[in-house]
């Protein structure tokens, strides 16, 4: 019953998708308001509608309704309550569905907040938007519904995944598709704005909270993911480079320099025509790459499931959105030119330029990276791989450039630096950055990646903090104030720029997290049985005991291990869980976490008797990713408080 | 029923084992087993390699680097042994020649190409005469209230 | 933006979109292997049915379909009817026999299999721990190796034989190999 409300609910809601995208049109065509105001009710009640569809499959799971096929193969009987709700995203389709509910909530909002502020270009946003919604949910209806019923109904599903049922793993998809879905907007501004040749940067000052907060759902879901692959896949690594991971990062990376790079034209006017570009590049990537790995294009050699009526569905949607965009971009883009008055290479303006360098060159590496077996496949008869060792070796140069600009941007003044000003933000920092290569190498830091992210990270630190308290200071001097009182007033007075010097400062602290694990990691290969033990870095390790356990819906191989360092004694269990409906046995790490290093043990497979293998890996420095990653979020959070209040400039 | 080779293989793990408990190491050819599987890609897997993948293929493969490990085969042999069988496709890092070029260096050309253009790009807009020196006059068509605001922001770009 | 930026940015935006095009087009399974064209390497098992065990060379002189399978695996079953009907027609044939290894999987389990789907009356070599399948470059099942009469691979077909596979692949090439 459920699922026919839903199914019908997705129907009508792709007729008033149709409606959002005529409608505006037809009111900008005949000059009447009525149709654009139509166009904008159309918004609300798809985003209604939507809401309606994807409750009444969540509640197909909830009722255990096996007759719709979708649920009968991502939910069982035993599947817990919370996992059932959540496996409305655990497959293709829902997870689709999903998706289109967020653009139209997203749709919604914009209609809703920036109507009467922007009259102009709201028709068009309305339009561009409704031909989005309009793509994915003919997507859902025709070519990957998840309403479809089955004839003869099993008794039981075939269970969600095994390794879906992790929380981790069941907050990823949401946020990163907020995260891809939130891009809709700016870009819907910005292609209105070529449209209606306003490219003078409203679109910009109007989409900010947008932006930032796509930005950060991105974030937080790519870091959810790699949380999750770290403890749930059981390799002691949390990213693989694989195209899925790869599909995320790029709009991550072009989103970073579009952020940057849009503070310019905020003050300066300057680079329209590369904002528009870069905006669109964002939304495309972030398009391009849940496309990629649902159009079977980019997929494994023996997953052979996938219907070739949706990557040419796929490729279409993609074909017009990329030529609809990048065209009107190539065309309109002349009617743009700015008062482009670069004074000095040694200005924020150009830092700016040449971190988005960077961050372009490091997207479209990976982009390479990712599509050129693809390449190799389609135009020679041969197969190649691109793993994470090509990754270390080209990526991460690249984004340590990219770190040293970070120290550089936001130090460095408007228009030109003289030189004595060089002199006095950087040469403390440089020499304190050159200082800390003799240290590193003492600490054991050999590679050279790691001696200069090092002597990066301490550069970039020492700008940001003698900026802080340098203004801090003078702000004592001035009003009179204690440090802390300086240090809140100063913030509140301009939350942008101390936001984005927070998400700096989240950045080097995954940056000594990535060198840490990366560079230190240890790890020990070997069979143990009941009673034997092992020495791990300042670790004694125990094997006390195995046995089993078990819950609704799995069984497990548990061994207890007992760890043990001076003044710390700690009990880890490793499983390895076989779910019911599943034959795949899945590895449940057993982690220990102190800011210093994660111990972290997986159980392997029996040898004989009584005698398991185990994989133990110490991994050092390896929570300060997560912890960052949070430092991040706060940094962006705080960007978003202040609204369009103009900025403040600095020293 | 067991093949031989399997039946050998289990007894030599049994002869590795003491009996009792022990303070236990890992067999000192693991990091060479580990150093090369960390390098091949796991067949069927999407970009993982042999020896973080938990798919069966990628097990049995990182068994038959350990027995040729163990048999005193080198890594360079080991590598030739899988890539005659399964081609370039096993090397998670490709290799450096022939059309491959293009992805080693094809970032780092981007990078420079893309410097110059900055360069050159500097150049050109510096050449550009400059109205005033002073701010730019606001943009064209903004409402009221955008103009108070940039109003503002000018008044208040003093520290 | 001027000229030359506007051709790059759209050239690389429809090379992208070409490529997708194209590769739509690739099938997965098409690997190629690197080992067609080269002496298959030998192997000498035990046989599925506890019998004498099956070795490669024994069969020179003699094209060999080498068949990869497991009980495990589900194409496998889509492929059984067409490899009993192979086995059945190729039965008078003297140049030509066919051999199965059965892979990461127990002698119970693939026994279980013949009884339910039939059994192709062949040898099948017991891989429990898929030495010879790594040793022969397999990724999955099924895939299938012909091994000419002197020893050397022909062709690598990788996901279950189609019928009419025999006339349409593998005879031209045997009767192709006869007057080379």
């Amino acid at each position: 019953m459920w699922i026919e409300i839903a199914h019908f609910a997705t129907l009508l809601a792709l007729f008033l998708s149709l409606l959002l995208f005529g409608a505006p049109l037809a009111g900008m065509r005949w000059n009447n308001m009525a149709w654009v105001r139509v166009g904008r009710q159309a918004a609300f009640w798809a985003c209604a509608l939507l809401t309606l569809a994807s409750a009444g499959l969540i509640i197909s799971f909830m009722t255990h309704d096996f007759s719709v096929k979708y649920v009968a193969e991502h939910a069982s009987l035993k599947l817990p309550t919370f996992y059932l709700a959540t496996a409305m995203w655990g497959g293709h389709e829902g997870s689709l569905l999903l998706w289109a509910w967020f653009l139209s909530l997203f749709v919604a909002i914009a209609a809703w907040r920036h109507w009467d502020t922007h009259p102009v270009s709201m028709p068009w946003v309305l339009s561009i938007l409704g031909a989005l919604q309009v793509g994915f949910l003919l997507l859902v209806v025709f070519l990957s519904s998840p309403f479809v019923r089955l004839l003869d109904p099993p008794l039981d599903g075939r269970d969600l995944n095994p390794l879906l049922q992790d929380p981790g793993m069941v907050f990823h998809p949401p946020f990163l598709y907020m995260g891809y879905v939130g891009f809709a907007i700016p870009y819907a501004f910005a292609m209105a704005a070529l449209i209606t040749s306003q490219g003078d940067g409203e679109w910009i000052l109007a989409t900010r909270r947008w932006t930032l907060f796509s930005w950060i759902m991105l974030t937080i879901g790519i870091v959810f993911g790699a949380y999750w692959a770290y403890y749930e896949l059981g390799w002691g690594g949390y990213w693989a480079w694989d195209p899925v991971e790869n599909a995320s990062f790029m709009p991550w990376l072009t989103g970073v320099a579009f952020l940057h790079s849009v503070m310019v034209q905020e003050r300066r006017r300057m680079f329209k025509t590369w904002n528009l570009f870069l905006i669109i590049t964002t939304f495309a990537l972030s398009l391009l790459g849940t496309f990629l790995v649902r159009s079977g294009v980019l997929s494994s050699v023996h997953a052979f499931a996938t219907d070739p009526g949706r990557g040419v569905y796929i490729l279409m949607f993609m074909t017009v959105l990329l030529l609809f965009s990048f065209g009107l971009l190539t065309t309109k883009s002349d009617q743009l030119q700015g008062a482009t008055q670069l004074e000095s290479p040694w200005s924020r303006e150009f830092s700016f330029l040449v971190n988005n360098l960077f961050l372009v060159a490091g997207a479209c590496t990976v982009l390479l990276g990712t599509l050129y077996p693809l390449a190799v496949e389609t135009l020679s008869s041969a197969k190649v791989s691109v793993g994470a060792p090509y990754y270390n070796k080209v990526f991460i140069p690249i984004m340590l450039g990219m770190l040293f600009l970070m120290g550089v941007g936001p130090c460095i003044p408007w228009r030109a630096a003289s030189k004595r000003h060089l002199r006095r933000e950087f040469l403390v920092p440089a020499i304190v950055g050159i200082a800390g290569l003799p240290a590193a190498w003492m600490l054991g830091i050999t590679h050279p990646f790691g001696l200069a992210a090092l002597a990066l990270v301490l550069f970039v630190s020492t700008t940001h903090l003698r900026d802080v308290t340098g203004n801090v200071r003078l702000r004592m001097a001035r009003d009179s104030l204690s440090a802390p009182a300086a240090l809140w007033r100063m913030v509140g007075r301009n939350q942008r720029r101390y936001g984005g010097m927070l998400v700096h400062f989240g950045i080097l602290i995954m940056v000594a997290g990535f060198v840490g694990s990366g560079l230190f990691q240890e790890e020990r290969n070997l069979f143990l049985s009941p009673g034997d033990s092992l020495r791990l870095g300042d670790w004694n390790l125990t094997l006390e005991s195995m046995g089993q356990t078990a819950r609704r819906n799995w069984q497990a191989e548990e061994a207890v291990i007992r760890a043990e360092r001076p003044g710390e004694t700690v009990t880890l269990k490793p499983q390895k869980r076989v779910y019911n409906e599943h034959s795949q046995p899945t590895t449940e790490a057993a982690i220990h976490t102190t800011w210093r290093e994660d111990l972290y043990v997986v159980l392997g497979d029996p040898v004989k008797d009584g005698v398991w293998a185990f994989r133990i890996y110490r991994n050092p420095l390896i929570a300060w990713i997560w912890f960052g990653s949070g430092i991040i979020t706060l940094g962006v959070s705080l960007a978003m408080l202040q609204g369009r209040r103009p900025q403040r400039l600095s020293t | 029923m067991k093949s031989p080779a399997a039946a050998c293989l289990l007894a030599a793990l049994l002869l590795a084992l003491p009996v009792g408990a022990a303070t236990r190491d890992e067999d000192p050819t693991e990091a060479l087993v580990r150093h090369i599987a960390k390098d091949l890609r796991c067949a069927v897997c999407q970009n993982q390699s042999v020896y973080e993948s938990n798919s069966d293929l990628a097990k049995d493969m990182l068994r038959v680097i350990r027995d040729k490990v163990r048999e005193g085969q080198s890594e360079g042999v080991i590598r030739d042994y899988f890539h005659q069988r399964y081609g370039d496709y096993i090397y998670l890092e490709p290799t450096t020649g022939g059309m491959n070029r293009l992805l080693w260096l094809g970032p780092f050309v981007g990078l420079l190409a893309g410097g110059w253009a900055l360069l050159a790009a500097m150049r050109k807009w510096r050449a550009k005469p400059t109205a005033t020196p002073g701010n730019d006059p606001p943009p064209a068509a903004p409402d009221a209230a955008m103009q108070e605001r940039i109003r503002q922001e000018l008044e208040q770009m003093r520290l | 933006m001027n000229g030359a930026w506007k051709i790059i940015l759209l050239g690389v935006v429809m090379a992208i979109l070409g490529l997708f095009a194209l590769g739509l087009e690739n099938d997965p399974r098409n690997i190629p292997s690197p080992l067609v064209n080269r002496p298959a390497s030998d192997f000498t098992a035990p046989a599925l049915n506890g019998g004498q065990p099956v070795t490669l060379s024994a069969l020179r002189g003699k094209w060999v379909l080498v068949n990869f399978w497991g009980s495990w695996c589900v194409s496998c079953v889509a492929e059984h009817p067409y490899l009993m009907e192979l086995a059945q027609k190729t039965k008078s044939r003297p140049d030509f026999v066919m051999i199965g290894v059965d892979f990461r999987d127990t002698p119970a389990a693939a026994r279980n299999f013949l009884a339910r789907h039939g059994n192709p009356g062949y040898p099948h070599a017991m891989d429990p721990e898929q030495k010879i399948a790594i040793d022969w470059g397999v990724y999955g099942a099924p895939e299938s190796y012909l091994v000419d009469p002197g020893g050397t691979i022909r062709m690598k077909h990788t996901g279950p034989l189609f019928p009419g596979w025999f006339e349409a692949r593998a005879l031209p090439l045997m009767e192709g190999g006869k007057t080379p």
